[in-house]
């Protein structure tokens, strides 16, 4: 309607993607900026205006794009916006005399694109880094062309074949582009080359620093004198194709940087930090531990902390996936992320914005990025060793060719023509460009060198609770085994000792008793966790255990066998935990949980691509027997504590020549994760898990595990054939070069060919589209609020 | 050929222009965001109308 009114139809006829399901946000326009907003997120302009940038939701296409910045140039107040779809964020300019950032905000929000205002320096738009590589590749490219064109005449005519004068003219010309292309352009490699040789070390940039200033020195002198060859048009190709591949390089990633922000939700949120009683809107990079912060409805918490005071019904569905909110009051633990939905919460803080557990996440996924350059240290390592030896290489050329004209060309030949910059480039364009594959999709690649182990692998062992089967039990029947013990006391007991665990197990309890554990007066205290077996605590100065019969018994001072026959749980999906205390079992609980309804699928499909299931559990035999049925896997291990877990992963890895995957999603399964050749944790599972893993996979459960393994082999496939292609050119180039067969201009021309066809067949990459068509008809955009006219 | 002294300093002054125009090209953010702007480019030829009075 709006759009309508606005006179912006136009949108519905350029849209190219639905937007999911788009709520309109009620505005707070007329509501004043709160103190401290305007010059916590705007930055001055000279002119008066203030610049902001905001972090805006649904944004799918150009044509939202388009949208807004026409719905936005209508406006009064606004100077100037810009809306960046690949990274979801707006730039907007505007006059806060006559719009305030409320209201601004809400025209987002009318138009069903909730923006909130981002804090300068939290983000950048990638493109931003890629500019300064943009500028000089173009600069670099247009001299090249130049230079080629000079070039040209003085081959067709032989280098002294041109009357003096036309000679010095195209000499002169071709020496101010490269001049340019050595300062402005070729930096990056002058500056690489500086650094590897403080560090006493040779890397890339060595050699080919040497090649560009060794020919501009030779062509500078050659150009003065007024005889000899010049090497211009080859020190500007060199650069040019240089830069391509570079450029080309970064550009993957930056589109997976992009993808990696809009994923992880990175979108700063501000602080209302209390001052003297008064609320103060401040960055949260400004919180220290010890601040106290108030949380209003709606807004996500910026560091960990407890609540000291006010009741609120809380969200924690960023850091844990679980969706059903939990009440919190006094003294209850808050993670940053936490959404508060209800009520009103103080809290004081115990750690910043950057020391929060949720940063831990967003940091490992940013390491991935960042480790691409530490973890191809191997290959760099090579490379290393290559640049070496091509410098070797050089030096024999010059040995062979001294004393001849052609000395400096078999010399630069030789260097530009064994530049490993291929092979450098082999592995980490492919794995870049399969990162961003895979975040498209939902998969968040925290480790890249987890695709080649994902690639080799014949068996995958699943965890079964919470990863075959759906994270959140039911509580079915409750067994009561102590006369005078209620139902309702019962789940009590359960619920308070399982207050704050993430298992399914904790996570059923806890909801089954959802009403009472809130307000009950008793508290369990030293609650511990024995991952695998249970959990115990003091409730009323008693020991309270929960969990595996044998677990409970433990800590009874009388022995019981098992109260009720277990037989009948056989063909029902049910696990049975014990409660029960020092005078013996209180009672049991028959938890259900259903199979993820993808499950069977994505089994079908793994077995039809080879693969070998397994399927490694804590829980009991029964259960995890008949779940491997179900799922059609030939084998099964049960009862497994994390230490039997760990044990078992070594067995398999031991009796398996291939990689061995792991999928988990709880706390007990984050040792198996790190220690398998590759971790899959499940969004929804605990962070522990995550954390510890190679892959998470966001959103749709499992049903992503087959596309993930099918890019995996395609990038393993890429990787073995760009480095065998990048080899073989080199092994072939050098001898041609070292035989004064290739001139420097082929040289550069192959190498740099060479470093294209590596980046090219990395962005070949197979699309994941008609899996991604799949997973997304499960959630089918319904019908768009703001569509009907 | 003796053009070719006029000719060829023209030429480097072109290109001169050409680098400039790049330069803005890339400063001004025309390469940061290619997909909205291809988009854009088919979009400006309709203008939106006044918004609604009561807008």
């Amino acid at each position: 309607m709006l759009i309508h009114q606005a006179g912006l139809a136009a949108y519905y006829q350029y849209r190219t993607a639905l937007p999911g399901r788009i709520e309109l946000v009620e505005g707070s326009a007329t509501q004043p900026d709160e103190a401290g907003l305007l010059e916590a997120v705007c930055l001055p302009r000279p002119d008066g205006r203030l610049q902001v940038t905001l972090a805006v939701d649904n944004l799918v296409c150009g044509a939202c794009v388009w949208l807004l910045e026409h719905r936005l140039a209508q406006c009064a107040g606004i100077a100037a916006a810009y809306v960046h779809a690949a990274s979801s964020c707006a730039l907007v300019e505007f006059d806060p005399q006559q719009i305030g950032l409320n209201q601004l905000c809400a025209l987002f929000g009318t138009l069903g694109f909730p923006a909130t205002p981002m804090v300068p320096g939290s983000f950048e738009p990638p493109a931003e880094h890629n500019r300064p590589l943009l500028l000089r590749l173009g600069i670099a490219g247009m001299a090249a062309m130049q230079v080629m064109m000079f070039a040209a005449v003085s081959y067709i005519a032989g280098p002294d074949g041109l009357p003096v004068g036309y000679r010095n003219l195209f000499n002169g010309a071709s020496l101010l582009f490269a001049t340019v292309v050595l300062l402005f352009s070729a930096t990056p490699f002058l500056a690489g080359a500086w650094r590897d040789l403080q560090a006493r070390r040779v890397g890339m940039d060595v050699p080919i620093s040497i090649g560009l200033l060794g020919a501009y020195g030779i062509s500078l002198a050659h150009t003065f004198t007024g005889h000899g060859v010049v090497y211009f048009d080859s020190l500007t190709m060199v650069t040019f194709f240089l830069l391509a591949s570079r450029y080309l390089g970064a550009a993957a990633r930056i589109r997976t940087m992009a993808q990696l922000q809009k994923i992880l939700g990175e979108k700063t949120a501000l602080a209302r930090r209390l001052e003297g009683g008064q609320e103060r809107v401040v960055r949260p990079q400004e919180l220290a531990v010890g601040d106290t912060v108030a949380l209003h409805p709606g807004e996500t918490l910026s560091a960990d902390g407890r609540a000291t005071s006010g009741m609120g019904l809380v969200s924690d569905a960023v850091l844990t996936g679980e969706d059903t909110p939990r009440r919190c009051g006094p003294g209850d633990c808050l993670l940053a992320g936490a959404r508060l939905l209800e009520g009103e919460l103080h809290i004081l803080l115990t750690t910043t914005a950057r020391t929060a557990r949720r940063a831990l996440i967003g940091q490992r996924a940013e390491e991935a990025l960042l480790q691409r350059t530490v973890r191809h240290a191997l290959p760099e390592r090579i490379a290393g060793w290559f640049a070496a030896g091509t410098l070797l290489l050089a030096v024999l050329a010059w040995v062979i060719w001294r004393g001849e004209a052609q000395a400096w060309s078999a010399v630069l030949a030789v260097l530009v023509g064994s530049c490993p910059c291929a092979f450098a480039l082999a592995a980490p364009t492919v794995e870049l460009a399969a990162t961003g594959r895979l975040m498209a999709i939902g998969v968040l690649l925290l480790r890249p060198r987890a695709l080649a182990a994902l690639a080799q692998a014949r068996l995958i062992v699943f965890d079964k609770t919470g990863t075959c089967t759906e994270p959140v039990m039911r509580l079915g029947e409750v067994h009561l085994l102590r006369p005078g013990l209620d139902r309702d006391q019962a789940c009590l007991l359960a619920a308070l000792l399982q207050r704050h665990g993430e298992h399914p197990i904790a996570r059923a309890l806890r909801w089954a008793d959802r009403v009472h554990h809130e307000q009950a007066a008793a508290a369990a205290s030293a609650i511990t966790h024995v991952p695998g077996e249970g959990v115990w605590g003091v409730v009323e100065g008693k020991v309270v255990r929960l969990g595996k019969a044998s677990f409970v018994m433990q800590g009874s001072k009388r022995q019981q066998p098992a109260a009720i026959p277990e037989d009948a749980l056989h063909d029902r999906a049910i696990t049975r935990i014990y409660l029960g205390d020092e005078q013996g079992l209180l009672a049991a609980f028959d938890l259900e949980s259903p199979l993820r309804p993808e499950a069977r699928g994505v089994m079908e499909q793994l077995l039809a691509m080879g693969y070998r299931l397994h399927l490694l559990s804590g829980d009991g035999p029964e259960p995890v027997a008949r779940v491997a049925k179900q799922l059609g896997m030939a084998s099964f291990q049960a009862l497994a504590t994390p230490e039997i877990k760990m044990a078992a992963l070594r067995q398999l890895q031991a009796d398996n020549p291939g990689a061995v995957i792991m999928v988990g999603d709880g706390i007990n399964d984050a040792q198996v994760l790190a220690a398998a050749d590759c971790g899959i944790a499940l969004g929804d599972g605990c962070d522990l898990a995550k954390t510890h893993a190679d892959v998470v996979l966001l959103h749709h459960g499992l049903a992503n595990v087959p596309a993930m393994l099918d890019l995996a082999r395609a990038v393993h496939r890429r990787i073995l054939q760009n480095t065998w292609w990048s080899l073989a050119y080199n092994l072939a180039v050098v001898p041609l070069a070292l035989g004064g067969w290739l001139t420097p201009i082929w040289a550069a021309l192959g190498m740099s060919l060479s470093s294209l066809l590596v980046v090219g067949n990395a962005r070949r990459l197979p699309g994941t589209g008609p899996r991604r068509q799949m997973s997304m008809a499960k959630n089918p955009p319904s019908a768009v609020a703001a569509a009907s006219p | 050929m003796s053009a070719l002294f006029f000719l060829i300093p023209v030429s480097v002054v072109l290109v001169g222009l050409a680098m400039g125009v790049f330069w803005w090209a890339v400063r001004s953010r025309q390469f940061d965001d290619l997909e909205a702007n291809a988009h854009r480019a088919l979009m400006e030829e309709e203008k939106p109308r006044e918004p609604a009075p009561h807008d």
